[in-house]
């Protein structure tokens, strides 16, 4: 899986916000903001990868066990598949 | 048709099919050769006017295709939209955005009746904004809202109000996430992935280095000074 072509993540002061840029404009022309683990596992989807990888990457960069990364994970991939951000 | 205008300092060709925008730019003209050229199609022209189910004469919609065609343009030059009424005090820059409807107007218009000929309004509707070294600018553009209020002048800012209706006079720092979510409801975000970076860039820095605050106002005099004591840090 992969953020679809057309979403960009800028941090704006302590804000992380998601928009859309080219074509992408004309189907998606709101913002999402997300806070620091979102933005993080944002930055680990802008490349091909699964769930897995995602899991993995926030154990290493926070230190937490498996079975809290995995929520952060799936709630997350969850939320991003529902807008529309995400190519399965 | 075509003329030139200076749009926060940047040299701007405007061709045109209709006189309203070389109208609405007077006092804006420049003799300096242009860096950037805009114009709009009699689709698009159509398209904004269809957008507003006919409500406004082509003229006027080509204004304001003419206007987005310009702001777009202008990003890569460094000068960012940021829909807002702007009056000056003693020569520095006051910023108040807000929801449609929620009273800039009348509320710069309460500055001028307090502050008399101390205050100036820089523009009442579409400022553009620079950084000149190192400090937030605010331009005054043609683009001026259905008051027509403001002028072509330059200010450092001193301080941005997000303005809300209150039945009481209060100024209080903004948060950052505060702040984001306002001034987002009030750009025209760049399509293009390095404009929309250079944008963010400008965004981030303002956010950071400009004092944002929440006012919350009546519609008394009392509520310029509150904004402005606030803002002065007095």
């Amino acid at each position: 899986m992969k953020i679809k072509e057309g979403f960009v993540l800028h941090s704006v002061g302590d804000e992380n916000v998601v928009v859309a840029i080219g074509k992408m404009t004309t189907k998606f022309r709101g913002m999402i903001r997300l806070n620091s683990t979102g933005a993080f596992i944002f930055r680990q989807l802008e490349k091909e990868t699964d769930e897995k990888g995602v899991i993995d990457a926030l154990i290493a960069e926070y230190g937490i066990d498996e079975a809290t990364a995995s929520t952060a994970a799936s709630g997350f991939i969850a939320q991003l598949k529902d807008a529309g951000v995400l190519d399965i | 048709m075509e003329f030139c205008v200076s749009l926060a300092g940047i040299p701007v060709r405007v061709v045109h099919k209709y006189e309203h925008i070389r109208a609405l730019c007077d006092g804006y003209l420049t003799d300096e050769e242009p860096i950037i050229t805009v114009s709009a199609t009699d689709e698009e022209i159509e398209a904004e006017s269809a957008i507003n189910n006919g409500e406004y004469p082509l003229p006027i919609c080509e204004g304001t295709c003419i206007h987005r065609a310009a702001t777009n343009a202008l990003v890569k030059h460094g000068v960012i939209l940021i829909h807002s009424a702007v009056v000056t005090v003693d020569g520095e820059a006051y910023v108040f955005m807000a929801k449609s409807g929620v009273g800039k107007s009348t509320h710069i218009g309460l500055w001028q009746k307090v502050f008399g000929d101390r205050a100036v309004v820089l523009n009442g509707d579409k400022p553009y904004f620079t950084y000149e070294n190192g400090t937030l600018t605010a331009h005054g553009t043609p683009w001026r809202g259905k008051e027509f209020l403001g002028c072509n002048m330059k200010a450092p800012v001193r301080g941005i109000c997000i303005l809300h209706r209150g039945v009481e006079n209060e100024i209080m720092p903004a948060t950052s996430s505060d702040a984001v979510g306002q001034i987002f409801h009030q750009v025209l975000l760049p399509r293009d992935g390095d404009d929309l970076a250079v944008f963010m860039g400008m965004l981030d820095k303002i956010i950071k280095n400009v004092p944002i605050y929440n006012l919350y106002c009546n519609m008394e005099d009392d509520a310029a000074r509150v904004a402005y004591n606030g803002m002065k840090g007095n």
